[in-house]
Order: C-alpha cells, then structure tokens, then sequence
C-alpha cells in the first residue's frame, strides 16, 4: 500500500518537475525572440537565415564572420527545396527570417513573381555567378551542381557490356531494365532531370517526339520510378554497394567522389555529363526583413570567398564563384558538365505543373 | 428543534421525459432516532436521501438541520455520513486509511486518529484488520469497513442507502442487528433506506412508507401495522384483500397474511353471519395447500365482495383440505386492520 | 466566521475550476489545431480577388483521378483494418487469456510498433522488400500489399490492446455455459464471445481505419511513385505545387472519412464502456494449455504475428545497421553516431540530436499529458444537463481529429497563423517552441484515450463517498480521482513521450532553430551521399527504436497493478 502511495507520490513530482522546464522553455522562447525584436533596428543584432534541409556551413567559417559583423545569425532550416519555396511564397508579408537561402532556379521565378524578395546585387558578386542571375537581382546565385545519369562503371565492366554515353542511349534495347529515376513530383533532382529532358528535347527533339516521346521510350525500356534520391540511390543503384540491382540512376555530378576506392586513385561510378541538368541555388532578402541591414551583410558573406570555399565540403555543391579552388578529389572524379540541358526559368514556372501532370500520365500512368 | 426536517422537497431529473421522484415530502427526524424509509425500488427513497445528503439538488422545498437550512451547504460541510449499498471503499487504501478518511480531511491529529480508527473497527468487529488491503474483504466485512468508515468523524446525521441488500439473506439480517447495536450504541441520528421490511423493522425506531415520490406514512412498527395510514401502505406491508366496511365513512377491513382462517368442519359456524365482518363467513374453494413455518397453509380462491381474489388463509387442524375442496373461511380480527378510504 | 465562508456557495469556486478545465484544452487545441488547419484550408476557398471561390470543389471533385486516391485510400484503410483485427485476435487471447512465461515481454514486443517512428519503420521494411532483401522474392516493394503490411505491423498493437482489455475481463461463463448446452468450441466462440467483443473489435478497427486512411510516412516511402492516396496528395499539393485549391478539397475529403471514422469508433467506444461495468474484476486468465487447440493455434498465429511480422524488419534492420562500409561485421555505424557524418552531413552528432530529441519531447509530455488530462477528466464527468452532457460527448470525438488531419495541413497553417499568435507580437514559427507543440497535439488524443478508460470506470458514488466524508471538491480529485488515475498516468506518459519522440510528419515541416530531432537527422542522413551516411542512419534508427522501447516499458512499469478493473491505452 505505502509503496504504491510513494509510487504515485513520485509520479506526481515528475508531473510537476516536467512543468517547470516546460514554463521556463516557455518564457526564454518568448523573451528570446523578443529581445532578437528589439536589437535589430541597430547594428549588428541577430539576423535570421531561413534554409531548406541540407543547408550547412562549417562553424569556424560561420563564428569568424559573427565576430567580423557583429551578428548573431539564426538558422531556420524548413524542409526541402520545395516545401521551402512555397513557405516563403505563403509567409508573404510577415516572413519567417531576413534572407532565404536554398530557393533553387526550378523554384525562383516563383518566389520572384510572388514578390516576397528585396532586391539586393552585392558588389563583389563573381563573373561566373552573374550568369545565373535571376529576378533584376531579387535573387543572388550562390552555389551550383549539376544532375546526371551516373553509371555503376564495375557493373558494365563486369557484365561486358558498354556504358552509355547521352541520354538517347539509355532507350537502346541492351540497357532494358538497367536505369532508376525520380518522380519530379517528390523529388528535387527529379525535377532538374526531367529539365534535362526537356531542356535537351523541347517538344520536337529526340526524332520528332520531344520530350514526352523520349519518356515514352524510357517507359518502355523498363525504366524504375523512385519517390525519393535516397531510395533510387541506396536501394536501388547498384554503385551504392547497398543491395541494389540497377546500374544506372539519377544522381549529382558529385556522386562519383563518394565512391572513390580506398586508394584514392579511381572511383567506381561515374556522371555521364552529357546528361547533366544544371541547379542554381540562390539566396535573397526577404521583404519586410527585420534586420536588413544585417540580410545585406549575411548575402555579402555568402558570396565571400570563405563561404564559397566552404560549400562543397559541407553541401555537396560547386561554388558559384568559379575562382574558388575546389577539393582534389572533386577535381579529379567530379567536375561540372561543360553543356548542361537549360531551361529558362520563367518557363519552368509558367509550366512545371503541367509537365509534372504530363509526365505523371505518361511515365506513371 | 434538533435533528433533520424536510420540507415539500421536490426532486426532479431532466433526462428522458423529466420524470420525478421524489413529489413533496415532508419528513422530520429527532435527534438520536433512527427513521427507515421503505418502498418499492423507484418509489424515490433514493433520491430523497441523495438530495439530504446534498448530492442531488432539490428542485422546491427546503431540508434542514437543527433548524439550519441546508440549500447552498455542498455535501461535504454537512457533517452527514453515507454508507452505499456496496461500501464503495477506497481500493488504493488499506481498511484503516478508509476508516481515516474523514478524519483526515477535517484535520484531526493523527494519534487521535489512530485510537478513533481502532475503535470503530472494534465496534464493527473488525479489530486488527486495519492493516488489510480492502480488495481482501468479503463483501460483509467491506459493509462493516464502510460503517466504520461513515462513522469515524461522528456524522451529525448517518444515511444508509439499502446498505445490506448485496448480502446474502443469513448475513443481512446479522449485520441488520449489528448496525441498530452499533447506532444504538453511538446515539447516531440516522434514515436508513430499504426495499425490505424485516429489516427497517429491525433497525428502525420508526418507518416511513414510500410510494410514486410521496411519503405515506410514518409511525414505529407496530402502530404502521395497527393502522396503515391508507390502502397503499397496508398493500406495500403485505395486507392481502380489503372488505368494504360499508359504513357512512367509507373505508375498508384490510385482511392481513395472516388474516383469514379455514373455518374447521368439526367447528364448523360457530356463529351466524350478521353485519359485524369479523364474524362473517365466506364460502372458499381451495387451490393449493402448503406447509409454511410449522403451520398448514392453503390458498383459496374466494369473492370477498370484490370479485374472487386468490388468497391465504390458516388452517388450524393439522391436516390442510385437498385442492379443490370447498371450505367455509373467516377472517381473524387480529391480523386485520381498518383503513380509511 | 465559518458560517458565513459557509454561506459562500463555494460552489462557485468549483464551478470556476471546471471552467478552467474545459477552457485550458479548446484554448490550445483551438489555437494550436484548429486556427491553423481552418486558415490554411479557408486560403483555398479565397480566388485571389479575395472573395469566396468554391470552382475548386467542382474541379477537384469532378476529377476522376480524386476519387482513384479517395478509392485507393479507402482500400487501404480496409485492409489496414481488417489485416489488424484477423492478425490482432489471436495474440490478444494469447496475451490477455492465457498466462505463460514472458507474457510481459510479449506484450511489450507487440506495442513497440505503435510508438516507432514512421522513419524507422520505412528503412527496416524497404530493406525487407526491395530485391535483395529478406522478402524480396516476393516482389512486393511499392505495392499496395507492402503498405498494408507496413500498416498491419502498426496498428495491430491498438487491437490486441483494446481488444484484450475487454477480453481479460469477460466472464468465461457465459462461454462455460453455451458449451454445456452442447456448442463446439468454435460455436461458443462464434456465438458468444464474438459478440461480447464486437464494441472492442469495432471501436479498435475504427481507429486503425482511421490511422490507415491518414497514413504518411510509410506511405510515402513504400508505396512508391504510382501509389498515391490523399494524403499524400495532400502533402504533393501543397509542398510540391503550392495548390492550395486543391489540398483544401481533399482536406475536406479527408475530414468526412475521418469524421465517419471517429463517429463508428466513439459508439463502439461507448457501448464497450457501458458493457465494462457488467463484467467482474478478476476473471483470471488460464495458464496456457499445450493440450487444448485453441491455445495452440493461438500461440502458432502470434508467433507469425509477432516473430515474422513484428521483429522480422525489427531484426533485418538491427543487422544490415552493423554492417562496416566494407562489407564486413562491426560497430562502425554505432561509433560513427558521435560524428557528423560523411563530410559533415550534419550540423549536429547524432547523439546531440537525441538530446534534443529527448528535452524536445519532455516539454511536448508535459504539455500533452495536462491538456489531454484535463480532457479526460472533464469527459469522464456526466453532467446533469442534457446539453452538457452532448458538449462533452463532442469534446471526446473532436480532441481525436489531430490524429486524422495531415501534419502538413497543419504545419503550413502554423506557417500563416502563427506570426502573431492571438495577436501578441510573438513570432512563434521560428521559435522552436511550436515543435513540442505540434507534437503535443498529435500525443493529446493518445493520452485521452489512456486516462479515460481507467477515469470513467470509477464509480460515481466513490467520490460522491469521499465528499459525504467532508472532502471538497478539489479534495475528491486528489484522492479519488487522482490515485486511481496516475495509474493510467504512467502509460498516458509513455505514450506521449514515444510519440513526440519520433513525430516526423509535423516536425519536418516546422523550423528547428536550435537543432534537428533524432528523426529528422535519420532523414537527413538518408539524404545525404555517403555509404557511410547511410550506415550512421540505419545505427541511429536503431538507437531511436531502443530508445522508445524503453521509454515504453518504464511506463508499463509505472502503470502500477489493474485492481482498477480499466486497462490503459485502448481506443
């Protein structure tokens, strides 16, 4: 009896010392970001970075700038490329942060004609960047990468079989079965694929029956849909080494370097850049920013050279200053395409939706 | 004036079809007297000692205490007790942590506590069980827990709703004899609400009759059984027919269990009919004979002067007539009574 | 002095605590659920003119293609359903009905699924189905079977726990009696047993309907490019297309399953309280009998059930998270957690992200466990009052919907709501406050539905007893009503505690200003190139499963003996 008494004595306490924490998270939460209120009119103060999911920097490179401007950067990280497009378009005129960071091109007239973005062109933005530049300088390029088949190059080697080269080799007969691709729907590098397609093809390319009649061809060579690159490529590529059976799939020009062998001196997958869509992320001052003098400062840093050093180690992209020197074994096993597919932006957000539903239809069925 | 006195209360729900059980009662208990209301189940006896115990609201009338009127005092600042028909002990607390109860909560030391505690579980008969987890109790030992219990702060006003009726018939009227000794014992003023007539006889010092929300009747025993206030009361306690008196006032002969009587054949008229009912005789024809308590019993089937009824009568001879004889029955002006119209 | 406090109806008082009580939880509901859903669902009835546009109604519902994922989404939430209660009844009588060693565990066993996260879920069975793996042989990766199977492995934990509860108190009698008037085995049960169940069996299939038919996660990650139901044409429409029109159509779509959901298991529900008060407290259940037919072919199905179906992806994903990036056997994955991963894929170490996961979730308890409390002791009352007593019927049925409506419709209409919450000038979406409390919202119904139970099977004249004794009001709650419910409490807590544990769906789409969840880093982490990043999320998912099993058997601990007569956790 006493001990189930005490029992429920203890339940009780743990009931009101889950309280407290609970009050006091409460109470630091408000007056925290009240006090982010009342510093930002002056300088320096803390300034807010909205980002989508892979957004990293290394803290050294973050902390040497905090200590230069007197900032004090939030990071606000809101799900993925998409999700975070559409939040900052939805959020308009009471913005979630100061700058948004990870709008990519499929996305940016979107977010431009939405009109949420200040514009803003900093002065020491690089050659190789202004000709990504979107949106009368709403939007600043920061980084690039470029979407490629790639190709598990010990498969074919051990099945004797030729890697293809272009994106009309992968609907011959002998790579029936063979490839693993995104839906544009769910996924980010799905999307900058099909550009790639579309962008290669138009709607008169590949023999007369565009883009469509490519996927069409596709369909029929037994190609495999993945919602997500993680399932395409861990579970379904056999370059992953994961238990994956097919040798070719939608990936980053990037991938290579992942599986570079032990050695260092080969890698043993590679991205067919003559199938490479490229991807621009940008970042932009969101408009009715709390701190703008600060969203000015944090897009300068994003353009200095210390952070565009940084990108590939932390997110897997190019600099989009191309005199930046890049990490060797990128150097080595993963260099941009020369040609990549374009498509101008306005065009993919004047029809993205209706490519997605035509590619559904077609592809999915 | 001490003790409980309601006046017109009123008790009625607002569920289905707002019905009303308890329909203007009038009721007043002394100080130190125990009072049992009994009726049939639904005849309101519940709600009325729901609504003195402050747990169901009144709809009209007033219920107060030594002159102290009780609307607006919430149930647990009237220093009444209230044992339920299954004890509803406190599970998560052994027998003498229940027996406390009250006395915790009106903040009495705990030594005094203690030897309170000990001394009602003795008065109940349950010494050196305070130890005992209540879920071990047989179901007659939780009934003298939640008497012990009730009891513990000395509860101006003790309520027993049917406290005896999930025990077995040996049991019940132990304890019915117990709890009078117990309440005798501590002066408690106490109502005490039964379906079961033996018991409210046994307990109370006097009995309210109950019917529809309406309190017929009270007296002590032996005058509610000498003069039922009305045809009701004497229907509920048992009375089985009714004679017209045929005088100017109306009324009836209300012929009791035991009422009527097989006029044996060796004795057979020993006196005329004539106009006095206790003298008159009945032609009867038997339907069943049984062997009740010791005695011969038979069940007639005769016309009183409303229609044929099937009743009791006694036989005196030590063998009952045979199904379907014909007898000659009277009635026993002892177990009868006169109520009025 | 006293006489005049006296004469202070304190009733009053009372009164004003009760208010408290059903204002506290529609205070936060309606501001942290049905605010937000109404906004974002109310923008897609608004042209952009600003005036009322409902041609989204007609072209949604005129589209073939909406009644193909309503179609598919129904089916889903069928089978789901069915596929529970057929596997559920056999291991709820071997749980709840015989006694044998290591029942306790088994127990467990069966209730982890419930409290994985969706996360965890979706790479154990995609490592079972897809070629290559355990089940691959059967060509089951995206299809409709492997969600069901996905769904079965969650949900069958809430039938054989809803069902057993009822099981372990029904009077074997009744089925004694049916066989002495000449009834096979099979007879009695069907016509005896069964019935006494159905409310049981009804009410916990209406509730994994519900689950099935509001699926995301696994969804999402099993189902594959093809398969599509509204809710994840829901989360396509609004994060994908910003197609507000449309995902406000299929919310409402959703709300009518969900609502018929709700409506089926809130009478099954009732009629299966009311049936509780009939049974005896301690109707023992027989040790398990190897000669007696029912016993066996109850253990041979629950060890299907459980071994294949419960631990098999359990245990696939326990295996492939030790394989080293060379093919080998080791703990590379498990020492790699204290990293960041493959070229920094992570802000944080796993381990910082657990931390965060755990004090995330601690606030989230708190804050589910007072609010959904405070609900079930309010819908534990039955008001005199004909109205009141609806109020608190609806107040039941609607602190149920967060389970039915999608987390994104819900974190998008944070996204629009929450800037100036009730208009302080608090801008709550970059708080980080909103992440424990959008996973309070999700745990509030689950500890409802544990307190509840255990809060309406006490007798009203138990604390009508306590008050006749002197106790006020707030008196009767702590010693009545409190005791008897902290019973219950421990479970309500574990349940909380799991659930924001792995909530996903929401948190994914709320800032994370601090850091990232546990689950939100396996995500990540499966994003990221790198076998080694892979490796680190299957050792994570591993080390967040171990996690919620434990916060789940300290609550079954805490839970205290059943003298009650109410079994916690059923639906």
């Amino acid at each position: 009896m006493t001990s189930r008494n005490r029992r429920g004595r203890v339940a009780a306490a743990i009931v009101v010392a889950g309280l407290l924490p609970g009050l006091a998270a409460c109470g630091g939460g408000a007056g925290g970001s009240a006090a982010s209120g009342s510093s930002s009119g002056g300088a320096g103060g803390t300034v807010t970075l909205v980002t989508h999911d892979s957004w990293a920097v290394s803290k050294d490179v973050l902390a040497a700038f905090e200590k230069e401007s007197g900032l004090t950067v939030k990071q606000v990280p809101m799900g993925d490329a998409g999700t975070l497009a559409n939040q900052v378009v939805l959020t308009k005129g009471s913005p979630l942060g100061d700058v948004v960071y990870g709008i990519d091109n499929t996305f940016a007239s979107r977010v431009v004609d939405a009109g949420v973005l200040e514009k803003y062109t900093p002065a020491g933005l690089s050659e190789s960047a202004k000709q990504y530049a979107v949106g009368d300088g709403a939007l600043t390029p920061i980084d690039v990468g470029d979407v490629c088949l790639n190709t598990d190059i010990t498969w074919f080697q051990q099945h004797n079989l030729p890697e293809p080269k272009t994106l009309e080799d992968v609907t011959k007969p002998q790579y029936k079965d063979l490839m693993v691709v995104l839906n544009p729907a769910s996924s980010s590098p799905g999307m900058a694929f099909l550009l790639a397609t579309i962008g290669a093809f138009g709607d008169s390319g590949f023999d007369g029956h565009g883009w469509t009649g490519y996927w069409t061809a596709l369909k029929a060579n037994g190609v495999k849909v993945s919602d997500s690159w993680e399932d395409a490529y861990y579970s379904q590529f056999s370059g992953a080494r994961q238990g994956g059976t097919r040798p070719i799939v939608v990936s980053y020009s990037t991938s290579p370097a992942d599986s570079v062998t032990k050695d260092g001196s080969a890698t043993t997958t590679r991205a067919l850049l003559d199938t490479c869509f490229r991807q621009v992320e940008y970042a932009g001052i969101l408009k009715g920013a709390k701190n703008p003098e600060g969203a000015r400062k944090l897009i300068d840093f994003l353009i200095s050279h210390p952070f565009q050093a940084d990108i590939p180690g932390q997110m897997y992209m190019y600099p989009a200053d191309s005199t930046v020197e890049l990490p060797a074994d990128w150097k080595k096993f993963a260099p941009l395409a020369d040609k990549p597919f374009t498509v101008a932006p306005a065009d993919v957000t004047a029809h993205r939706d209706a490519w997605i539903d035509t590619w559904t239809k077609t592809v999915v069925g | 004036m001490g003790g409980l006195s309601v006046r017109d209360a009123v008790v009625r729900y607002d569920g289905e079809g707002g019905t009303t059980a308890v329909a203007g009662v009038d009721l007043d208990v002394a100080d130190g007297e125990i009072l049992a209301l009994l009726g049939p189940s639904g005849c309101g006896k519940s709600s009325l000692l729901r609504a003195v115990a402050g747990l169901e609201p009144l709809t009209a009338g007033t219920i107060a205490f030594d002159g102290e009127d009780l609307a607006g005092v919430p149930v647990h600042r009237r220093g009444f007790g209230l044992l339920f028909q299954d004890g509803q002990l406190f599970a998560h607390r052994d027998v003498a942590r229940n027996v406390a109860y009250g006395l915790e909560v009106a903040r009495v030391p705990r030594a005094e506590r203690a030897a309170r505690v000990h001394e009602l579980l003795d008065a109940v008969g349950l010494a050196g069980y305070g130890a005992r987890s209540v879920s071990t109790l047989s179901g007659g030992e939780r009934q003298r827990v939640a008497l012990a219990r009730a009891l513990a702060p000395r509860p101006r006003l003790l309520l027993l709703d049917e406290p005896f009726s999930a025990l077995d018939r040996a049991l019940r009227e132990r304890l019915a004899v117990d709890v009078r000794d117990v309440l005798r014992a501590t002066g408690t003023t106490a109502v005490f609400v039964t379906h079961d007539h033996d018991e409210a006889f046994t307990v109370a010092d006097r009995t309210g009759v109950m019917q529809a929300g309406r309190l017929l009747q009270v007296a002590p025993p032996e005058e509610l059984w000498r003069a039922p206030a009305s045809r009701e009361v004497a229907q509920f306690l048992g009375y089985q027919a009714f004679v017209p008196l045929g005088t100017r006032a109306g009324g009836w002969l209300a012929v009791g269990p035991t009422g009527l009587r097989v006029l044996s054949d060796a004795r057979s008229t020993p006196q005329q009919p004539g106009s006095d009912d206790s003298g008159r005789v009945w032609e009867a024809r038997v339907v069943e004979s049984a062997f009740r308590r010791g005695r011969a019993q038979v069940i007639v089937v005769v016309d009183l002067g409303s229609g044929d009824q099937r009743l009791v009568a006694q036989v005196e001879d030590a063998a009952a007539p045979a199904p379907g004889a014909a007898v000659k029955v009277t009635l026993d002006e002892s177990s009868c009574a006169v109520v009025g119209g | 002095m006293d006489q005049d406090r006296r004469r202070l109806r304190p009733s009053a008082c009372t009164a004003a605590g009760w208010a408290v009580a059903v204002a506290l939880p529609l205070l936060f509901l309606g501001v942290f659920f049905a605010w937000p859903v109404v906004a974002l669902v109310g923008r897609g009835f608004v042209s952009d003119a600003g005036g009322v546009d409902l041609t989204g109604l007609r072209d949604v519902l005129g589209s073939p293609r909406t009644w193909r994922l309503v179609g598919t989404t129904l089916g889903q939430a069928a089978a789901g359903a069915a596929g529970s209660v057929v596997l559920g009844l056999p291991v709820a009588y071997l749980l709840y009905r015989t006694r044998f060693r290591g029942r306790a565990l088994a127990r467990g066993a069966v209730t982890l699924p419930f409290v994985l996260p969706t996360v965890v879920v979706g790479v154990a069975f995609k490592a079972l189905f897809q070629q290559g793996g355990l089940l691959g042989w059967a060509h089951l990766d995206e299809t409709f079977a492997a969600v069901v199977l996905a769904l079965v492995f969650f949900n069958v934990s809430v039938v054989v726990r809803t069902v057993g509860g009822l099981w372990e108190r029904l009077d074997p009698r009744a089925e004694q009696a049916a066989r002495a008037l000449g009834a096979s085995p099979a007879r009695a049960f069907g016509t005896v047993t069964l019935p006494a169940l159905t409310p049981a069996i009804a009410s916990a299939g209406a509730v994994v309907f519900l689950f099935c038919a509001t699926a995301f996660g696994v969804v999402l990650v099993l189902g594959g490019a093809a398969y599509g139901t509204v809710e994840t044409e829901i989360y396509r429409r609004t994060t994908q297309f910003l197609d507000l029109r449309t995902a406000a159509v299929l919310s409402i779509l959703q709300l009518v399953v969900v609502g018929g959901a709700l409506l089926v298991a809130g009478r099954a529900r009732a009629r299966r309280e009311r049936a509780l008060h009939l049974e005896t407290e301690d109707v023992a259940a027989h040790r398990w009998n190897p000669r007696s037919a029912a016993d066996v072919a109850a253990a041979l199905a629950s060890l299907v059930v459980v071994g294949g179906l419960i631990l098999t992806p359990l245990a696939v994903l326990v295996l492939r998270s030790l394989r080293t990036a060379d093919g080998g056997w080791g703990l590379d994955n498990y020492v790699a957690l204290g990293t960041t991963g493959g070229r920094n894929a992570l802000v944080v170490t796993v381990w910082q992200a657990l931390g965060t996961s755990l004090r995330t979730a601690l606030i989230a308890t708190v804050i589910a466990v007072v609010v959904g409390g405070l609900v079930a002791l309010v819908v534990s009352r039955r008001p005199r009052a004909r109205a009141a007593r609806r109020a608190v019927g609806a107040l039941d049925a609607v602190v149920m919907l967060p389970l039915g409506v999608s987390a994104v419709t819900v974190g998008f209409g944070f996204l629009i709501t929450m800037d100036r919450p009730l208009g302080l000038s608090i801008d709550l979406r970059t708080s980080g406050l909103l992440v424990p409390i959008a996973q309070a919202v999700v745990a509030v119904p689950l500890v409802v539905r544990t307190v509840l139970p255990v809060l309406r099977a006490i007798d009203p004249r138990l604390r009508e007893a306590a008050a006749v004794l002197g106790a006020p009001a707030g008196r009767v709650l702590r010693d009545v009503d409190l005791p008897i419910g902290l019973r219950s409490l421990g479970l309500a807590i574990g349940f909380a505690f799991a659930v924001s544990l792995g909530e996903f769906g929401a948190t994914a789409f709320l800032a994370r200003p601090d850091s990232a969840t546990l689950p939100v880093v396996i995500f990540r982490l499966i994003s990221r190139p790198g076998a080694q990043n892979y490796g680190m999320a299957l050792a994570a998912s591993v080390v967040l499963a171990v996690v919620t099993a434990a916060v789940m058997m300290v609550a079954e601990r805490l839970r205290g003996d059943r003298a009650s007569g109410a079994a916690g956790g059923e639906f």
